[in-house]
């Protein structure tokens, strides 16, 4: 679809992405570019100098091929109804991701949440802290290898229970 | 000279109490069951039943239980409509510890009564019941329950109270 693809092909002539796989009707994407994690950043620039917003970014924890996390970041414009453009990057996980927060200051929550529930980091990023899961969470509940999370505080704190109100027995002797 | 077991049993009957006080207790308890002040907050989809009954059509005024107070200090009756995150536990938790005694609570639909839908192995976002860290009145089952649901919990809950009966304790 038109700006979406025009914007596809200026990043490719700028040598920053290369062709992906695009299946609009599943992805609702109307073009799909892969993108080298050293040139994220340049590519959302220019992408928001083409007059496209940032509109989502999501973590995908890959297993073929194993060991690697897809950001897939998806920029978007009023111009046009539907066109959308999705930014693929393969990050291993024992490496950084570029954060986009320079260029888009929205991007800070969507990479909190990566954070948090990967624990995918991401370089540069102003506060990496957990945005929607509990503060003290350890666990990274999105990895494939994820089973299941140490009980809560909560989960047993009735079997020690609260002394009984002092009207308590009061209440019994007649009820 | 000794006195007999005749006379010692008419000075038992003469030591009974003149006052009851268990009778001052009855009154009490009709008056705190006919006046319920709910705590105004919603967890998820069940508060918008809980505030479908505070409106007109199933109108919770009829009850005595629509004073929705917007302080635990003010309110004695805790409805737990919705989802309990694992997240909003704690917050849940000090609620019910800031509202005074005599205090209630009532779990309504599945989520509050056992984690519903969203109890599965590896859930780890989803608190498995109210009943994990604070004591429960009374159940509504369903998802959402119907507004006639609550409003029958909470007339459950006023039998109870007139009965001075608390908590595990059945009506």
């Amino acid at each position: 679809m038109g700006r979406a693809s025009d914007l596809a092909a200026a990043l490719d002539s700028g040598g920053l992405t290369s062709a992906a796989p695009t299946e609009q009707a599943f992805t609702g994407a109307a073009d799909s570019r892969w993108v080298h994690p050293a040139h994220l950043v340049a590519a959302a620039r220019a992408a928001k100098d083409a007059g496209f917003f940032y509109e989502s970014m999501t973590c995908v924890d890959r297993l073929d091929p194993h060991g690697v996390f897809e950001l897939v970041t998806t920029f978007s414009t009023y111009e046009e109804p539907g066109s959308r453009l999705a930014l693929r990057t393969w990050i291993p996980k024992d490496a950084e991701a570029p954060s986009l927060t320079p260029v888009f200051g929205i991007a800070e929550w969507n990479e909190r949440e990566a954070w948090e529930f990967f624990g995918l980091r991401f370089a540069g990023h102003p506060n990496l802290t957990w945005l929607l899961l509990p503060e003290d969470t350890e666990f990274r509940p999105l990895l494939k290898s994820f089973t299941a999370p140490p009980p809560s505080q909560f989960d047993d704190s009735l079997n020690t229970p609260a002394p009984a109100p002092a009207d308590d027995a009061q209440h019994a002797q007649h009820g | 000279m000794r006195p007999t077991d005749h006379e010692l049993d008419l000075l038992a009957e003469d030591a009974a109490p003149f006052v009851r006080l268990a009778m001052v207790q009855d009154v009490l308890n009709l008056a705190r069951a006919n006046s319920l002040w709910p705590l105004t907050f919603g967890l998820a989809c069940c508060a918008i039943e809980m505030m479908a009954v505070g409106m007109a059509k199933y109108d919770l005024d009829r009850f005595g239980a629509a004073v929705f107070r917007p302080s635990p200090r003010q309110a004695d009756l805790m409805i737990l409509a919705g989802t309990i995150s694992r997240k909003m536990a704690p917050v849940i938790k000090t609620l019910w510890d800031q509202m005074p005694e005599p205090k209630w609570s009532i779990a309504m639909g599945g989520c509050t009564i056992s984690g519903g839908p969203f109890k599965y192995p590896g859930e780890y976002a989803i608190s498995e019941g109210a009943e994990k860290f604070m004591r429960v009145d009374v159940h509504i089952p369903g998802c959402p329950p119907r507004p006639e649901a609550l409003i029958a919990g909470i007339l459950k809950l006023e039998e109870k109270i007139k009965q001075g009966r608390r908590f595990g304790q059945s009506v």
